[in-house]
């Protein structure tokens, strides 16, 4: 049998958690988790989402361009969340080329306009 | 009241009013002159202790919009309490408050949300402060992020809303 190319083998991480956070399953693509049984102690992300959890019938999160900080570096990750009968189920997708590109972009035309803001006003830095 | 209990909080305004020095500000007590544009959200977390209790407060500081109907509804949903930032120094950020309310208060009934007016070292004129005194501006609470003013106040301003 020929080898099967995956791709998203090195952008996909898979999280199984039951609903109180515990960590049941998955990879550690993204984030290392073995240090970790918890998700909710993860990132502050993960923890403002529990309550969601709790609380909300839906069955189905997507969370788009979610800054994570891994070993003092950002990452940008789409995050969806699907709930299934005992368990839930994180896809983190890294999308972090795309959305630096994006950042840059937007840098510079946001720039722009505060620069000329600034001229405008007469001062030197406001932010 | 439970001493543990977690609150989300939504940074909402337009881009470069700065909602992200607020943030950073707030809970690492630094600023910086440098803009760096947010994509998407930045979660941080602090826990703040207000009459006794322990609250953490998990806040979102989301990518800058022009209105509140443009951000995206997923970073919004489950909130407990909203801060909207503006840059008095730019007019098209504050001059559609009052319809930005509007969508708050139609869309998310009873979640608190406070008004900030951000950037107040720069107000620099009489004109400019009697402007903000004006009824409209009656309840924004006015913050500097560059120099600290008022930061610590708005949070746990929010805080007590929310509880």
């Amino acid at each position: 049998m020929s080898t099967i190319e995956k791709p998203f083998l090195d952008v996909l991480q898979e999280i199984i958690i039951k609903p109180d956070g515990t960590i049941i399953g998955g990879n550690n693509t993204i984030y290392n988790l073995e240090s970790f049984s918890n998700l909710f102690e993860v990132d502050p992300f993960f923890e403002s989402l529990k309550e969601q959890f709790l609380t909300s019938n839906k069955t189905f999160f997507v969370y788009p361009c979610v800054n994570f900080y891994i070993n003092n570096k950002k990452c940008y990750c789409d995050v969806t969340v699907k709930r299934e009968n005992g368990f839930l189920a994180f896809i983190l997708f890294n999308y972090s080329e795309r959305y630096e590109k994006l950042h840059n972009i937007e840098s510079q035309k946001n720039q722009q306009q505060l620069n000329a803001h600034l001229k405008k006003i007469g001062a030197t830095n406001v932010l | 009241m439970n001493s543990s209990q977690s609150k989300k909080i939504v940074i909402l305004g337009h881009f470069g009013v700065g909602k992200t020095s607020l943030v950073r500000r707030f809970v690492d007590s630094m600023f910086s002159e440098d803009y760096l544009v947010t994509l998407g959200v930045q979660v941080k977390k602090k826990v703040v202790t207000i009459d006794d209790a322990k609250v953490t407060l998990i806040i979102w500081d989301i990518e800058g919009n022009s209105s509140i109907s443009k951000a995206r509804k997923s970073y919004l949903t489950g909130t407990h309490g909203f801060l909207y930032v503006f840059d008095v120094t730019r007019p098209e950020t504050f001059e559609n408050l009052e319809d930005e309310m509007d969508f708050l208060a139609n869309n998310f009934p009873s979640i608190p949300v406070c008004k900030i007016g951000n950037k107040s070292d720069l107000l620099l004129t009489e004109n400019a402060k009697e402007f903000f005194e004006q009824e409209q501006y009656k309840d924004c609470d006015f913050t500097s992020a560059k120099e600290g003013n008022n930061v610590e106040n708005v949070f746990q301003k929010i805080t007590k809303q929310m509880l």
